[in-house]
């Protein structure tokens, strides 16, 4: 068993001296297995980032939850939210209930610009969103521009946010706080003769 | 041993047949870390850009790295990292951009080897009124890439604009910074 | 080179007992091939716009299987030929668009065996008024792919889902700016 270890590293040895032009120095003395991994936990973290939107999107709470670690938080600013409690609670706050089957026609994120870093069973991702948004005639409208900041683990087997930082960049989160108050007024005054007298 | 030989010849006549048949395990799982390791220098384009990291972008260049647009052309490291000073000036330390970012999208990646051809798209989303994004932007880039002491650089990026033209955007460009002057104002 | 390479790999699976090289030799190249299959996809993806805004409408038609078919909520358009009708309506072939183009977006493949889902989302962005872009168009593609005797994948079916305007405040604003100019 022992001389079968040797012969094994030696022929890996071989292996990987026969190539040193094709070796890139971040893969240097990885093992095709291990080269694979890095490969497939880019892969699963990149459809992580792309996952998020299409849950949040189509509002698929249960979901979106799921993509957090057990002690997975949320942040943005000074809000923060940690553990699937929190987490489900911020989404049934913002969206309500939402019923089943509903599709979403009224807005979309488009997740773009990945880079994701691996460290063994944790890694970081940095990404970009755009939220597009119907406008009076119906043409998408680009409404928010933001990046995130990931800190992600392997949990069981499966990668899981650790950590999400939003950081809105367009417009600023005071400026997003203007832009959504006045559009609750403006829905407030639109609603307001359907109110009974 | 023969059997383990036959075994492994079973299995990858079982296999069905690659595009890039005749490739060993090895070869072909370097053409994905490659795909993946040029994918990431477009996106790291962008973000060093866009956060004003002047070193970081001219590293991205092989040595004798070129940029390209139009007439413009700057080759080396150094010359390419002058261009984003006369671009942007100096970003006072601990910059934080939210005036403007780029969107990279729609990566097509050719290996060939230790050279490779990339084809992509950008679209800059600047701040609008209200600080709504506003696409500013929105162009092509074409690139020859090589691996350089066993990482991939830029040897030359070209960057085609396609909405507005180069002649629209400069009225553009200078109707923003007449604004932004009045503001200041 | 190939031959060192060769004689290596060989004594590396000749190191390992003949079950474990069964499995991992197995493992290792489908689990490389998934990955492969996933990059693949996402290319195909990112090739339909760039094929479509160059109006290579020949490589377009050929990301199709020959039964291939493109429909939305209007219609669909089966076969070679009848995608190729479908698209000589934007023009010549091989004419030069600088007025628009796809930004595609957020892939999200399923590789089952030989066959493959997936879904991605598209910007489609217009040249406006001081040549700016102007985002005229946003939704979602919904693919089922087929792999090939070559190894290679193509769409069997695609279907473009509108979500911003609607089939019919797109028709609008396109009568809208028609009257316009």
């Amino acid at each position: 068993m022992r001389m079968t270890r040797i012969v094994n590293r030696f022929a890996l040895a071989t292996l990987v001296a026969a190539m040193p032009a094709l070796a890139p120095a971040q893969t240097a003395g990885l093992s095709i297995e291990q080269r694979l991994q890095r490969v497939e936990d880019q892969l699963a973290i990149q459809r992580i980032l792309i996952n998020y939107h299409a849950y949040l999107d189509s509002r698929n709470i249960g979901a979106y939850v799921s993509l957090f670690a057990k002690d997975g938080e949320w942040v943005n600013g000074s809000l923060v939210r940690k553990g699937p409690a929190q987490i489900r609670e911020l989404l049934t706050g913002l969206f309500g209930n939402t019923p089943p089957g509903w599709v979403n026609t009224e807005s979309y994120t488009h997740t773009t610009n990945i880079q994701i870093d691996l460290h063994g069973d944790r890694a970081t991702a940095r990404s970009r969103h755009l939220l597009v948004k119907r406008g009076p005639d119906g043409s998408p409208v680009p409404t928010l521009a933001g990046r995130y900041e990931d800190e992600l683990i392997r949990e069981d087997g499966h990668w899981k946010i650790l950590r999400r930082v939003d950081y809105p960049v367009l417009p600023t989160a005071e400026e997003w706080g203007k832009i959504m108050q006045a559009r609750r007024a403006a829905t407030a005054t639109a609603e307001r003769p359907k109110e009974p007298k | 041993m023969m059997a383990r030989r036959l075994l492994l010849v079973a299995l990858l006549a079982a296999a069905p047949a690659q595009a890039q048949t005749g490739l060993t395990i090895e070869q072909r799982l370097q053409r994905v870390e490659d795909e993946l390791a040029i994918k990431r220098i477009l996106i790291d384009y962008s973000a060093t850009q866009d956060a004003r990291d002047y070193a970081g972008y001219a590293n991205l260049f092989a040595k004798e790295g070129e940029w390209v647009n139009g007439k413009q052309v700057h080759k080396g490291r150094d010359a390419i990292h002058k261009m984003l000073v006369a671009l942007y000036g100096a970003p006072p330390p601990g910059y934080v951009n939210v005036e403007s970012y780029h969107i990279s999208s729609n990566p097509r990646i050719e290996l060939h080897g230790d050279r490779a051809t990339a084809k992509s798209r950008h679209l800059l989303v600047w701040r609008g009124p209200d600080g709504a994004p506003l696409p500013a932007l929105a162009g092509r880039y074409e690139d020859e890439l090589i691996r350089e002491d066993g990482h991939w650089k830029i040897l030359r990026r070209v960057d085609y604009p396609v909405m507005p033209t180069p002649e629209e955007w400069g009225k553009v460009i200078q109707a923003r910074r007449a604004a932004q002057q009045q503001e200041k104002k | 080179m190939s031959l060192v390479l060769r004689a290596a790999a060989l004594a590396l699976l000749a190191a390992i007992p003949a079950t474990a090289v069964a499995q991992s030799a197995a493992s290792i190249e489908a689990r490389l091939r998934r990955a492969e299959d996933e990059l693949a996809i996402q290319r195909i993806i990112v090739d339909y716009a760039a094929r479509l805004d160059a109006r290579d409408y020949k490589g377009y038609v050929a990301l199709f299987t020959p039964d291939g078919e493109w429909s939305n909520r209007i219609g669909s358009h089966k076969g070679p030929e009848a995608i190729r009708k479908m698209l000589t309506t934007l023009g010549p072939e091989g004419a030069t668009n600088t007025s628009n183009y796809h930004l595609v977006s957020n892939p999200r493949v399923e590789v089952n065996g030989d066959r493959a889902t997936a879904t991605s989302r598209y910007l489609f962005v217009m040249r406006g008024k001081d040549g700016s872009p102007r985002p005229a168009l946003a939704g979602l593609y919904a693919d089922e792919l087929v792999r090939q005797s070559d190894g290679g994948w193509k769409i069997q079916r695609r279907v473009a889902n509108d979500v911003m305007p609607t089939r019919e405040e797109w028709a609008k604003i396109i009568a809208a700016e028609r009257a316009g100019q």
